[in-house]
């Protein structure tokens, strides 16, 4: 549920006024002096109504099928540090971005974690271990073709935006960390267990 | 003979007093200050910039300023103080929107009367500005002696009595120049008309004031106009070909996903429900 609440808010700030969710959008100029809790609100504000649509429902359908695997508070304390995390990385690896906002990067992470779950958690290569492979291939394509090919295609930015692939890459790796970290604790805790 | 005496005494007196109440009393009386953005541009009065291309880069950098005008750049009524506070209403605006980086409020100090496109190219290297919003200036004031005046004559009249109206009219109007290009992009102007009334010897300061409220009311006129035009002029460009948008490299960022992104989602989610049963 967590992930359809983080569309709802998405679609709550689209509709707040410009002068609003400008406040809270990421604005590099603006965190410099001050307003850090743009590097967690830019990530439910958007460029465009089709970014909007596109982003938060990716982030709902992939927050419920990664929340049927997990604890719900262990999905929004990773929500909580995943926010400011995908900012900070953009703030001080991509120094040129000025502005920014979309859910993707959040939506990246989840990606992953579905991915991985699918991956880690089906028999090996059964048909669900091979969707994992698809499903993360996919995730590795999109990287690729924006950062390196340029793709603004595999995005549905408005024209005047670049694609922020870092925050993709960002999120993807947030995403990769928790789940390997979190299953790192699981097999302690059977080895534990069996000890 | 003592009547004499007395009768061209008051006469006298009389005539004293109307000579000293006619220092008070103005005839209609007219002041005007302006500043011509053409003045400034065109000194030479050469024709408008030859049609070209505009190139737009985004986040745009602007500037603002009062035309000087033509006297050598001095308003009597406003300070270059309130200048600054007007101004920083019209920086509001700007900064409402995202494709504005940086605002440079430019004090009447750094722009010569009548410097053209040349005084603009050393302001845009100086401030770092590529597109210039200039705001220049029109007010009128009227000063007419009304009906009660004749009461200047008893001297006490002139401290007491409001025979003096004024009517201030006033107009002002925002014009946003790209630089490079030289091309008006759009403009926006504001009027008001202030009246009021002072008594002989209150009349300069209740002016000034009133001319100073001119002013303010002007640029609070022209303020939704602004936001209007801007408004105007952003879809305006997307189809005018005679103005091209770029974007600074990594200006901009946005985090997103594509529909057949969303599509393979949808069917991830599905094969991952129909494993569950």
């Amino acid at each position: 549920m967590l992930g359809v609440c983080f569309a709802l808010i998405c679609w709550i700030v689209w509709f707040l006024p410009d002068t609003t969710s400008s406040t809270l959008a990421f604005d590099r100029q603006a965190i410099v002096a001050g307003q850090l809790w743009r590097l967690w609100t830019c990530h439910v504000t958007h460029f465009s109504w089709q970014q909007l649509s596109i982003d938060s429902s990716v982030v709902a359908i992939l927050g419920y099928t990664v929340q049927r695997h997990m604890k719900a508070m262990h999905l929004m304390a990773l929500f909580t540090l995943a926010l400011p995390l995908v900012s900070l990385a953009i703030f001080w690896l991509v120094p040129d971005m000025l502005h920014y906002r979309g859910a993707s990067g959040i939506g990246a992470m989840l990606w992953m974690m579905a991915a991985c779950q699918m991956l880690l958690q089906s028999r090996r290569y059964s048909a669900y271990f091979w969707l994992g492979i698809i499903f993360l291939t996919l995730l590795f394509a999109k990287l690729i073709g924006e950062a390196f090919l340029g793709m603004q295609a595999v995005s549905a930015l408005p024209g005047n935006v670049q694609v922020a692939w870092q925050a993709h890459l960002f999120g993807a790796i947030i995403g990769g960390m928790d789940f390997f970290l979190a299953q790192c604790c699981i097999n302690r805790r059977h080895a534990a267990f069996e000890k | 003979m003592r009547f004499e005496v007395r009768l061209f005494s008051l006469i006298l007196v009389a005539a004293i007093l109307g000579s000293c109440a006619t220092a008070f009393w103005n005839t209609e009386y007219k002041r005007r200050e302006a500043s011509s953005v053409v003045d400034y541009l065109y000194p030479k009065g050469e024709p408008a910039a030859a049609e070209m291309v505009t190139h737009i880069t985004l986040p745009v950098k602007v500037g603002i300023a009062f035309v000087p005008d033509g006297r050598g750049g001095i308003s009597t009524s406003l300070s270059e103080e309130k200048k600054m506070a007007l101004l920083k209403q019209v920086k509001d605006v700007f900064e409402k929107y995202e494709y504005v980086q940086k605002i440079e409020i430019i004090p009447s100090a750094y722009l010569r009367p009548r410097g053209g496109f040349d005084n603009l190219q050393q302001l845009s290297s100086m401030f770092g500005v590529d597109v210039m919003a200039l705001v220049s200036y029109d007010q009128i004031q009227f000063d007419d002696p009304n009906a009660l005046s004749f009461l200047y004559w008893t001297i006490v009249g002139a401290y007491v009595v409001k025979g003096d109206q004024h009517d201030t009219q006033t107009m002002v109007d925002a014009s946003v120049f790209d630089i490079h290009s030289k091309k008006l992009l759009f403009r926006a102007p504001g009027t008001s008309m202030i009246k009021g009334t002072a008594t002989a010897m209150k009349y300069q300061e209740i002016a000034r004031a009133g001319r100073e409220e001119g002013y303010a009311k002007a640029v609070g006129e022209m303020i939704p106009n602004l936001e209007k035009e801007m408004a105007a002029f952003k879809e305006r460009i997307k189809g005018d070909a005679s103005v091209q948008i770029h974007h600074r490299q990594g200006s901009s960022g946005g985090g997103s996903f594509s529909m057949p992104a969303l599509m393979a989602t949808a069917c991830f989610a599905l094969l991952i429900a129909f494993r569950r049963r």
